[in-house]
């Protein structure tokens, strides 16, 4: 057995450690402790003792405020920004105006970037690509996306989705975080915070980020958890046969040892924290003990051999290779087979300033039939039922081309001001469209949805008040989508 | 000057609690020295009554200039009034007797008859004071057997029970009106303590639409901004909610009613806000999410269930409705068959499940516990035949079943038929060829 004493010190300096409370840990228990003491006398001791029970596995009580939706989220991030015009917003005037120049009513006072800012024109460049009309909604899919056409009445298009930023890192933030400056927690932390997780065996939210696909650069506080607890940040998971970094016992060290090992290490960070006092430390206790669960969890979701070909040959052969976004959209659905509540995708390569016909095309052409499949096979697994799937970028792009028009080739700038995204499964409406954009897609027309109205409307779909669920940090309480952003009821079945 | 007046007035209230303490303390020295048979606080015994004396001659004024601001009358006022100059001499006598030698040339009988007679004039006083500010029944609302509270009408148990004025409106004229409106106070001419005198109405008009009158002076003062004098209740009193001025508006609109029943009141939205406020409807969930809380399930129920590993979740925090799973990984040490046991005692609260991928067979599902208010089972992946079909039948509400994974066959189809109200089923990997069938729609 192993017993330890409060530490206590001869020497001076470690004393005045002990000794010391970090200021907001003191305000915190202090507040707290007197907070709950007249609480105590005001409820009377009978009704403090029938305090609410967490909900799932660790999540707060009081939760969740609405009948839940949708249980878990996998939200299809497509970094970049990807044009409206070669995939959902079909704009057939515009092949009458190819190279005019977009009329000033349209463009109004808006800012451009500086990277097309100063050109001498800008010439409206139409979708060079076809559209068509798919199933019982008639939804409007170019030929750049025939999977995901085969399942448009599954989707709930919003085709009026505007942001305020028109740059990369700011827009993403912005998406992932509400906030367009870094510091807060992402969508999936807030989740893990409020709503807890099903499943103690793996983190409730997981990020997978696929390989091999270029573009801007993605942080990692893209997924992490701000000023929450550190146990709800992202954990990422990586291609190839170590998904998870360190999770591994080095080489020749048993696993009964390891085992015994965390087992005395929880000791020890018990004891710093009942010395200390910093809740960090129990995140810390907290993600030892995930990542130990982990080392058995994590091999068997990685271990493929389960699936079978027509799996596979659904997702497209590329699923084959881990990482790959076919990969991830497999492993996504495997991952919510289990529960995760939170599974964020990224796929990067959307930002088509030059040559966008050919990009575009191989983007769709790695993206397109993995993201139909994993419609398909969420809902002949009855997941789709309270599963959401989220499809879309950071932002959308401009009608005029950025650089030289030619026939059969444009790029287009980073548009903030209207873009396309979807979302299906749990909850929405299938085979709908919400928000409309003038005919040269470059403003919205009606029923405009804010970056926090989307946000608003996810937590609604979780059963979470996003008016509700907030932390006090730094003498305030933040919440997801700051002061604004309502759920937009017209989307929700 | 009538405002200086009002301005030391207002200090009354405040002023009369000098007096009251210093001629307790004056008092309870006495009572000490005589139990004690000594003398030794005679001359604390003056001081505390001459500053008693004081006092009660100030908030003696004091107290007239409050009464002149008007809202007082009857006769409870001027036994107030009475009672505290009464007192006040009370007091200055007994202090000329204790700060001479009197006390000891006189019989004791003397001093001890003036301070039990200031004693009870200092209760009755108070007592009356109390009754002018808080209302005459404060004391002894709460009473047992004597206290008004005793004579009310039962707390209904149902809908059907409420009675709206009883139940409802007058409750509220109690908690929100009557410290002012009320016989012994009559501010503005009005009293809502008793039917008389609420069809009688106040100087300004009645409170219900009349012949000559189309509009209720109660509805419209109660709707006037803060900022108007008017308003009320007024400014930094205890303000009605926008329920309850909803209540009283169709307590108003309905004509003079003190009897009838709320379901005898066509509106909806009055059904709901007269149910919100007796606590009979939870309406803290909007729109289609308003459902009644089922029966609550103890917490050391749920506590013992997690321990062996099933995740329970609240479907809406409060409703005592579940949404449970059996995670596979649970079975690795323990019994499935005896995990399911578990969920006997949550049963009817458990709205939808998950036991899928555990194995599952046919005989298991036979053994689970009818489970009436589930809408959601998840039996994929487990080892289920057609016979299982038929054994839905105890989940009477089921609207969604998933099935994918299991032993089915075509021959289990017919066996859906009985279940009208279920929506989807999926089938998914199963023997199943055909597709549709009635009005369920099999995925698959």
């Amino acid at each position: 057995m192993c017993h330890y004493d409060k530490i206590t010190s001869s020497n001076k300096d470690l004393q005045s450690i002990e000794r010391n409370i970090g200021r907001r840990e003191f305000l915190t228990k202090t507040s707290l402790g007197i907070g709950a003491l007249a609480l105590g006398s005001l409820l009377g001791a009978d009704k403090m003792m029938a305090s609410p029970l967490p909900n799932g596995i660790g999540g707060l009580p009081g939760l969740p405020h609405f009948i839940p939706k949708a249980k878990r989220v996998v939200y299809l991030f497509q970094s970049g920004g990807p044009s409206q015009f070669e995939t959902f917003d079909y704009k057939p005037e515009l092949a009458k105006m190819f190279g005019k120049d977009l009329p000033g009513s349209i463009k109004g006072e808006q800012r451009l970037t500086g990277m097309s800012a100063n050109q001498s024109s800008l010439p409206i460049a139409p979708s060079i690509f076809k559209f068509d009309q798919y199933g019982q909604s008639r939804a409007w899919v170019s030929e750049l996306m025939p999977h995901t056409a085969e399942v448009v009445d599954d989707l709930c298009f919003i085709k009026s989705m505007h942001t305020p930023q028109i740059n990369h890192d700011p827009a993403i933030t912005f998406f992932q975080t509400g906030h367009q400056l870094p510091g807060r927690p992402s969508i999936g932390s807030w989740a893990s915070y409020g709503l807890g997780s099903d499943n103690q065996n793996l983190p409730s939210f997981i990020v997978l980020n696929s390989k091999n696909a270029g573009g801007q650069p993605l942080y990692a506080r893209l997924w992490g958890n701000g000023f929450l607890p550190t146990e709800h940040q992202g954990v990422q998971f990586r291609s190839g046969v170590d998904p998870v970094l360190f999770l591994n016992n080095p080489e020749n060290y048993d696993g009964a040892d390891r085992g015994r090992m965390l087992a005395y290490l929880k000791e020890l960070n018990s004891a710093q924290y009942d010395s200390y006092g910093d809740p960090e430390i129990n995140a810390r206790i907290a993600q030892y003990e995930m990542a130990y669960r982990m080392q058995s969890s994590v091999p068997e979701l990685t271990d493929m051999s389960d699936e079978p070909d027509y799996i596979f040959d659904m997702y497209g052969e590329d699923s084959r290779d881990s990482g790959t976004y076919a990969a991830n959209c497999l492993m996504a659905r495997r991952l919510l087979e289990k529960d995760v509540k939170f599974v964020q995708l990224y796929h990067r390569g959307w930002d088509q300033h030059a040559y966008l016909p050919s990009g575009i095309k191989n983007q769709c052409k790695n993206t397109d039939q993995a993201t139909a499949a994993l419609i398909k096979d969420l809902k002949q697994r009855g997941l789709l039922e309270d599963t959401l799937v989220i499809w879309g970028g950071e932002f959308g792009r401009t009608v005029y081309s950025q650089g030289k028009l030619t026939a059969d080739d444009y790029g287009r700038d980073h548009h903030p001001r209207c873009f396309t995204m979807w979302m299906a499964g749990a909850g929405v409406k299938p085979g709908f469209s919400y928000g409309e954009t003038d005919d040269f897609s470059y403003n919205i027309t009606k029923d405009p949805v804010s970056v926090h109205d989307f946000h608003a409307t996810l937590m609604y779909l979780m059963g979470v008040d996003h008016e509700k669920l907030t932390f006090k940090h730094q003498g305030r309480r933040f919440r997801l989508t700051d002061v604004e952003g309502s759920v937009i009821k017209d989307l929700i079945a | 000057m009538e405002d200086l007046a009002i301005f030391f007035g207002r200090f009354h209230p405040i002023l009369v609690h000098l007096p009251i303490g210093f001629l307790i303390m004056a008092f309870l020295m006495w009572v000490f020295q005589k139990w004690k048979k000594k003398q030794a606080f005679d001359q604390a015994i003056a001081f505390c009554l001459l500053m008693g004396t004081f006092s009660a001659a100030m908030a003696c004024v004091a107290g007239y200039l409050l009464s002149t601001s008007g809202g007082y009358e009857g006769a409870l006022l001027s036994q107030h009034m009475w009672g505290g100059i009464i007192t006040t001499v009370l007091a200055a006598i007994s202090y000329l007797v204790f700060s001479s030698d009197l006390t000891r040339k006189w019989p004791s009988a003397i001093a001890s008859g003036l301070m039990i007679l200031m004693f009870g004039g200092l209760n009755f006083t108070g007592h009356i004071g109390g009754s002018l500010t808080h209302g005459s029944d404060f004391l002894t609302e709460y009473a047992p057997i004597i206290g008004s509270r005793a004579n009310q009408l039962p707390p209904p148990a149902s809908m059907d029970e409420v009675v709206l004025f009883g139940h409802v409106i007058q409750p509220i004229l109690q908690e929100k009106c009557i410290s002012c409106h009320r016989t012994d106070k009559l501010k503005g001419g009005l009293s809502l303590e008793n039917l008389v005198a609420i069809k009688k109405g106040g100087e300004s008009g009645s409170l219900f639409f009349t012949a000559s009158e189309k509009t209720s002076e109660l509805i419209r003062r109660i709707h006037l901004p803060e900022s108007d004098e008017e308003m009320m209740p007024p400014k930094g009193k205890s303000q009605l909610t926008a329920d309850e001025i909803g209540l009283l508006e169709a307590w108003i609109q309905a004509g003079e009613d003190f009897d009838k029943p709320l379901i005898s009141y066509g509106n909806d939205s009055i059904q709901n806000l007269a149910g919100t406020y007796l606590g009979l409807i939870d309406s803290s969930h909007s729109g289609k999410e308003s459902t009644y809380a089922l029966t609550a399930v103890d917490s050391m129920t749920l506590v013992q269930i997690r321990e062996t590993g099933i995740v329970i979740r609240e479907l809406l925090a409060g409703s005592y409705r579940y949404d449970v799973s059996i995670p596979p990984s649970v079975l690795a040490n323990q019994n499935l068959s005896e995990m399911l046991k578990k969920l006997e005692g949550i049963k009817d609260n458990i709205i939808w499940l998950n036991i899928s991928n555990l194995g599952l067979e046919d005989v298991q599902l036979g053994d689970l516990v009818a489970m009436k208010n589930l809408e959601k089972l998840r039996l994929e992946k487990n080892q289920l035949s057609d016979q299982s079909v038929s054994l839905l039948a105890k989940f009477p509400k089921l609207q969604v079943v998933n099935l994918y994974g299991n032993e089915l066959t075509d021959a289990c189809l017919p066996s859906f038929e009985q279940f009208k109200q279920l929506k989807t089923v999926y089938v998914w990997q199963t023997k199943i060829t055909a597709k549709q069938l009635g009005e369920v729609e099999f995925i698959g």
